[in-house]
């Protein structure tokens, strides 16, 4: 009886830890990081507070909006307010929110579309396109043709946000990349802003040579960061209009692999794996968080950036706000990024889009939220909450928040901004962070890397 | 009829017994039935439409569009020679990391087991590494190791050392992503061995002294085999974590600088999301389902076998 009893739990526990393994085993191909769900929940920042503001509302639930748009921080929510009081207007009751990371969002959005949620989304224009190819966007032309304030869009953020002729989104904000520069360093050295990149190079490495405590540019080289996408396509475009230009139902690379070359050489191997580098090779591999923080808190001489930098003087990342503020208000300028040999002016320009889910059971109610978004009054007060967004305002009856003449030349390089064309750009963004590190960390030839790189973008026409 | 009289009541009970067993069986059964769904439902489906989805080539943008391929996802991967890096910097991560993890652990609670001063706050503290959200935990070591501020590097500038933002540096990310693995999972292992000997009776650890054993035999011969249910729990569950993390891989590096770092999970991630690539995607996980699936398989036999 005893060895029986002894058997049988025996046998028992084997078959539990049986079905304890298999079920790990399992979970092998649905798990990830390190199990626990709040953990995952923490995966890229994900940022996420959906909340429901209902004020009033019939038998169908309010739209929900999802959106990475409105600050997260403690100031008054000016422009979050304004949008809520215009969609109670135009919807009889406020939407649904959410908030996500961009990255979230896309994923979110691309894999649960078809849900139905969200009724609507903001973004930036890459999802645009991903979106549409996915049919996950309904067609706002006529909709966006009824609006009372839809003349006024600037015809460069609209031409944004058409895909084939068709509307899939309204533009809320618009800038273009530039050349930001130290105007206190330039002034001590005697030197012009630099208009090519010989130039570029030049009085970046006389930076460095005088300067122990500043150095001379910065620009992102992470794995994966978007950022270095967006500055490497600036360079881009100095030298072509469109990376890919329409040809039929398929797609035509429209660069030379010599200019991708020279866009490699210029950019990443005179910064980082040259002789005399005029970046720090001891900040490769670095994104956003060291690029832009470097620049406020007096590290580097030269950036790529957007407008946003210009409000930025206080958080975590500044160690002095009123150096920052000093630097910003008055030692700060602006100018066109650099060209290089055979180019011409030319900017990423980030236009983002507010959406609407063609899966959506209350399209309607969705258009009308994102119309409360687009709308002129949301701008202004979106200007008024981060002046910064709203420098080069996507509409004309919006005035820009640019106050200081130091950076009224990002109205001109505005102007020079192109438009993602309408690829799923993922394929194209993949190998392009592959080839840029082996460049920077002096693995492989500039022009070498040009070619193989323009090699894969070739083999890459019929897909995208 | 004695002999009938006797086998009516026996049989009687006997079918009592039968019936009352099938009772109970059967309500087990009706209480594990909605688990038994739930599990089908998010285990099961998922991975047999995974492994399906690997015989297609279909996109992330257009997924109900797909073409049957057979076996050319895997012959595409058996080629691929970043898929190949990807496994043998997987396969590097987990068997350093967990084993890391459990010989730090393991010291850990062998010490802790004794009466060693802060021991007791040491047990309520230890569970912040793991509780941290990732996120978290690789903004800290990221801020850490940043090129100029970080405190690691200004020590290592005051010292007079090289200093560098050291996740962007070859050779260095890899072994910063391990050390991010056993700081965030040893305290785990230490208090999960903790308390399996102090499971262990301390009558056997007398009667081993009075037989004549050291410390070193005590732990052989009484610790060791009495912790290795919880030790294999700790360590099949490890090693499937690991060898699936995403998430301190792509947060910190993005599975470079000169992919350096990557590893399967972000493989695949960079396969579907970014090259829309989901049937090859899939055949990526496939295979990780079985690696996983073999090494858990070895590992029961194994413990099975002891």
């Amino acid at each position: 009886m005893s060895d029986n009893s002894s058997t049988s739990g025996l046998g028992r526990r084997s078959l539990v830890k049986a079905l304890g393994i298999g079920a790990t085993a399992g979970l092998a191909g649905c798990a990830g990081g390190n199990g626990a769900a709040d953990q995952m929940g923490g995966n890229g920042g994900s940022d996420s507070d959906t909340e429901t503001s209902g004020n009033g509302g019939g038998d169908e639930p309010a739209p929900l909006f999802w959106n990475y748009a409105f600050p997260n921080d403690d100031t008054p929510p000016i422009w979050r307010d304004e949008f809520l009081a215009n969609a109670e207007e135009r919807l009889g009751r406020r939407p649904r929110m959410g908030r996500f990371t961009y990255e979230d969002l896309r994923q979110k959005f691309l894999t649960g579309a078809r849900t139905g949620d969200p009724d609507a989304i903001e973004g930036v224009l890459s999802h645009l396109t991903e979106y549409v190819k996915a049919g996950h966007l309904e067609n706002l032309t006529d909709f966006a043709e009824r609006l009372e304030f839809f003349d006024g869009y600037v015809e460069s953020a609209v031409d944004a946000v058409t895909y084939r002729g068709d509307l899939y989104g309204l533009p809320y904000s618009g800038n273009a990349r530039a050349l930001i520069f130290r105007t206190d360093v330039l002034d001590e050295l005697g030197q012009d802003p630099p208009e090519t990149a010989a130039e570029f190079h030049e009085i970046g490495r006389l930076i460095n040579s005088e300067y122990d405590d500043v150095q001379a540019y910065h620009n992102c080289t992470k794995d994966g960061s978007v950022r270095a996408f967006q500055e490497w396509m600036s360079h881009v475009y100095q030298h072509t209009d469109q990376l890919y230009v329409p040809d039929g139902e398929s797609w035509s690379l429209n660069i030379d692999a010599d200019q991708l070359g020279q866009v490699f050489d210029n950019w990443y191997y005179q910064v980082y794996a040259a002789e005399d580098p005029i970046g720090n090779p001891d900040q490769l591999g670095t994104g956003w968080q060291v690029n832009d923080p470097g620049y406020l808190n007096g590290e580097f001489a030269f950036i790529e950036c957007g407008p946003w930098l210009r409000g930025w003087t206080a958080g975590d990342n500044v160690n002095d706000s009123e150096a920052t503020k000093q630097l910003l208000d008055n030692d700060t300028g602006v100018a066109h990024l650099p060209v290089g040999e055979g180019g011409s002016r030319g900017s990423f320009l980030e236009v983002k889009p507010v959406m609407v889910n063609s899966h959506s059971d209350q399209k309607a109610n969705a258009k009308r939220t994102i119309a409360a978004f687009a709308e002129p009054d949301t701008i202004r007060a979106m200007g008024e909450d981060t002046p910064g967004f709203a420098m080069t305002p996507v509409h004309e009856d919006v005035e820009s928040t640019i106050t200081n003449e130091n950076w009224q030349p990002f109205t001109e390089v505005f102007e020079t901004g192109r438009a993602l064309a309408k690829i799923g750009w993922g394929q194209v963004r993949e190998p392009f962070y592959g080839y840029m590190q082996e460049v920077a960390y002096g693995e492989t030839d500039p022009y070498e890397a040009g070619q193989q790189f323009h090699d894969e973008l070739t083999s890459l026409e019929s897909e995208l | 009829m004695a002999t009938s009289t006797d086998t009516g009541p026996t049989a009687t009970r006997y079918i009592a017994e039968f019936k009352e067993f099938l009772e109970e069986t059967w309500l087990g059964y009706a209480l594990i039935l909605p688990a038994a769904i739930l599990m089908s439902v998010i285990i099961i489906y998922p991975t047999l439409r995974g492994i399906q989805l690997a015989f297609f080539e279909a996109s992330l943008l257009n997924p109900e569009q797909q073409t049957f391929v057979g076996l050319q996802n895997i012959a595409q991967m058996i080629a691929d020679t970043t898929f190949r890096e990807a496994l043998w910097h997987t396969v590097l991560l987990t068997s350093v990391a967990v084993s890391l993890q459990y010989l730090l652990g393991l010291g850990l609670a062998l010490a802790l087991k004794e009466k060693v001063p802060g021991a007791g706050l040491f047990r309520s503290l230890s569970m912040i590494t793991w509780v941290l959200p990732i996120i978290v935990m690789v903004i800290v070591f990221r801020f850490m190791t940043q090129s100029g501020f970080g405190p690691v590097n200004i020590v290592l500038g005051s010292l007079g050392m090289e200093t560098a933002a050291w996740f962007g540096r070859p050779g260095v990310a890899f072994p910063l992503i391990v050390l991010m693995h056993v700081w965030r999972n040893t305290p785990f292992y230490a208090i999960a061995l903790m308390a399996a000997m102090r499971s262990i009776p301390e009558t056997q650890y007398e009667a081993a002294r009075l037989d004549g054993a050291g410390p070193l035999q005590q732990f052989r011969y009484i610790t060791l085999p009495q912790i290795s249910y919880v030790s294999m729990i700790m360590i099949v569950l490890h090693v499937i974590f690991t060898f699936n993390n995403f998430d301190i891989v792509y947060l910190s590096t993005g599975g470079g600088p000169l992919g350096n770092t990557e590893v399967l999970a972000t493989y695949i991630y960079k396969q579907a999301f970014q090259q829309y690539a989901m049937g090859y995607a899939a055949s990526i996980g496939v295979a990780m389902l079985l690696i996983m699936m073999v090494f858990t398989v070895v590992y029961a036999s194994l413990e099975a076998r002891e």
